[in-house]
């Protein structure tokens, strides 16, 4: 099954190996290189698709760092949410996740969570299951 | 400890008020025992003076009775009876007057003062007097006895018996006066007593309100030094604060950044193995992060060396304009941006300096100015200053130029994405080494925003070697 994956990462060699993997697993990558063009992206897609299906998330999965140019994945996360409460979404932080995760309200529960440094296979596993 | 100190402060003044005051109690209540004392001794001295002199006066009278009884009826009786009485009475008053003496004389060899010898001796003097004239007064009473009646020796007899009478009156008031004299004596003795002791205890009052007032007085200034000390306390406490904060976020920087590399290192060895990329990017990609790795751990270190004053300039002569050339193009060959670096460059001199740490402070500053162009002009410009005897690196682009929150704090350590549009992760520590190895060499560096865009960075080197140059930091 092919997914609609959004990609926020701002480290060139991690966006290219992401990519690679994901779509030698046939599914569709969209790339942002910082949290303002993640924003962009999505919400570009959202004007897409909302004339298909008012239920139906841009993106299936969007998965995102923590540490990025102008604005951090925990406000992405907090913008997206706001607009599609039931987007999905993985972080992807070599951030120390425990206190992010133990500060309440600062990541709402429904984020799914990947640890920096992990295995790219982890990585198909946790977005296809 | 403040609350402590003052009342250590005070229960000590209360305590010495205290203590004075039992004292002057004290010695009052000894000056009381003393004078009742020293009042007893003298009435004991001068009672039995008063008694002696009252049984002479009764004796006297006895006696002077006896003859008048014996000479009027001389011619009838013999009157055995009464001039036995007589006799007896003038045996009597003679050792009177002698014991009256012997006080008198005890009272002089006892005084403690020559005035109450004096009065002793005045006493005595009274006694001897009585003696005499009771001598006389004996002499005629025995002749008148003896002899036929003479009116003219009774009426010498009645005349003595009368002085006789007058000077032991005298002495008695004499004895009362004296009495009385040093009684008031004592009390006046007494009363300037009762002043030393007003007086202590009026001294007292003003100890205990200056002792208040000054600690009043100490109090507010210490209250007022305290206060500063409490702002100083605060100042020094906020700069900890913002230096305990700075360090934690250097240290989650640094963490981040020593962490970030190693994901697509286990990356570029999964796709490797698994053939989905070939071999050769897999190694140029996984020394690529270790350089950037080698590079952190480089800066960290350096940035240790600084702040220890351990920085050490390995130095040599060398032209300045080959190695800012050198290093101009290296950064030209791994520029993908469209931006042009252009050198203009003065006189070619010979300088003494660290190639790679002066490299290094070039490097910095001229992939600062990368990052935050994105098209135009980066100008490296030199000027020998031979009057000032330094040269004058000047870095100026047309990028961005510096937010003017960060631009005071530029060299500072960890200052790092100030800017929105900033693409590339900086740990912060670049300019903060640019600054150390350029105070080291002996230079200063400065930073300013162009007029019409872009920032300019200036750093200046001495030409002449300074004899402390070998090894010297910030």
């Amino acid at each position: 099954m092919t997914l609609n994956i959004l990609v926020a990462e701002d480290n060139a060699f991690t966006v290219t190996q992401y990519t690679k993997v994901l779509e030698k697993n046939g599914h569709n990558v969209t790339v942002a290189r910082d949290g303002q063009e993640c924003l962009e992206k999505y919400a570009q897609e959202l004007g897409k698709k909302e004339f298909e299906s008012l239920d139906k998330n841009p993106f299936d999965v969007v998965l995102l760092d923590n540490n990025m140019p102008k604005k951090s994945g925990v406000e992405v996360a907090k913008e997206i949410l706001d607009k599609r409460p039931n987007q999905r979404i993985i972080f992807a932080s070599a951030y120390d996740i425990n206190s992010l995760l133990k500060a309440p309200g600062v990541i709402p529960e429904s984020i799914e969570i990947l640890e920096k440094p992990f295995s790219l296979n982890t990585m198909i596993s946790k977005i296809q299951a | 400890m403040f609350a402590g100190k003052t009342s250590f402060k005070i229960s000590g003044s209360v305590g010495i008020i205290i203590l004075l005051l039992g004292i002057t109690i004290l010695f009052g209540t000894y000056q009381m025992s003393k004078v009742s004392k020293e009042i007893i001794i003298i009435s004991q001295e001068y009672d039995p003076l008063q008694n002696i002199l009252g049984e002479i006066r009764y004796h006297q009278a006895n006696q002077v009775a006896n003859f008048e009884k014996i000479k009027v009826g001389q011619l009838e009786t013999d009157f055995d009876k009464e001039k036995e009485e007589f006799w007896s009475s003038n045996t009597i008053v003679k050792s009177n007057i002698l014991q009256g003496k012997k006080l008198a004389e005890t009272g002089y060899n006892m005084a403690t003062t020559d005035a109450v010898g004096n009065d002793f001796r005045q006493i005595h003097k009274m006694f001897s007097d009585i003696e005499q004239t009771h001598n006389e007064f004996e002499d005629m009473t025995k002749d008148s006895l003896g002899s036929a009646q003479s009116d003219f020796l009774l009426k010498q007899i009645t005349i003595k018996e009368n002085q006789l009478k007058e000077k032991i009156d005298f002495t008695s008031s004499e004895i009362k006066k004296l009495n009385e004299q040093s009684i008031n004596a004592i009390e006046g003795h007494e009363r300037g007593w009762l002043t030393v002791q007003i007086g202590i205890m009026v001294v007292v009052g003003v100890i205990a309100v200056s002792l208040r007032h000054f600690i009043h007085e100490n109090n507010s200034e210490l209250k007022k030094e305290i206060g500063s000390k409490t702002l100083e306390l605060q100042e020094a406490n906020k700069k900890l604060r913002d230096l305990d904060e700075m360090k934690n976020e250097f240290i989650s920087i640094a963490s981040h950044e020593l962490k970030s590399p190693i994901q697509p290192i286990f990356g570029f060895a999964e796709l490797a193995q698994s053939g989905d990329i070939d071999q050769k990017e897999a190694w140029d990609g996984v020394t690529i992060l270790a350089k950037k790795l080698q590079d952190l751990a480089n800066d960290v270190l350096d940035v240790t060396r600084i702040e220890s004053g351990r920085l050490t300039l390995y130095q040599e002569r060398l032209r300045i304009n080959e190695l800012i050339l050198e290093t101009t193009r290296m950064l030209k060959t791994g520029l993908n941006k469209n931006i042009k670096i252009i050198e203009e460059l003065d006189e070619d001199i010979e300088i003494t300096l660290d190639r790679t740490r002066i490299e290094q402070v070039l490097r910095n500053i001229i992939n600062n100015s990368i990052k935050f162009t994105e098209n135009g002009i980066i100008k490296i410009r030199t000027f020998v200053n031979k009057k000032s005897d330094e040269l004058l690196v000047t870095i100026s682009d047309t990028g961005l130029g510096i937010p003017e929150e960060v631009l005071p704090n530029i060299f500072g350590k960890f200052v790092t994405k100030g800017h929105e549009s900033e693409n590339q992760g900086g740990n912060g520590l670049g300019l903060f080494l640019c600054k150390g190895i350029v105070f080291a060499h002996g230079g200063k560096i400065t930073a300013r925003n162009n007029k019409d865009g872009g920032a300019t960075f200036e750093f200046s080197l001495p030409l002449s070697q300074r004899k402390t140059v070998d090894s010297v930091a910030s």
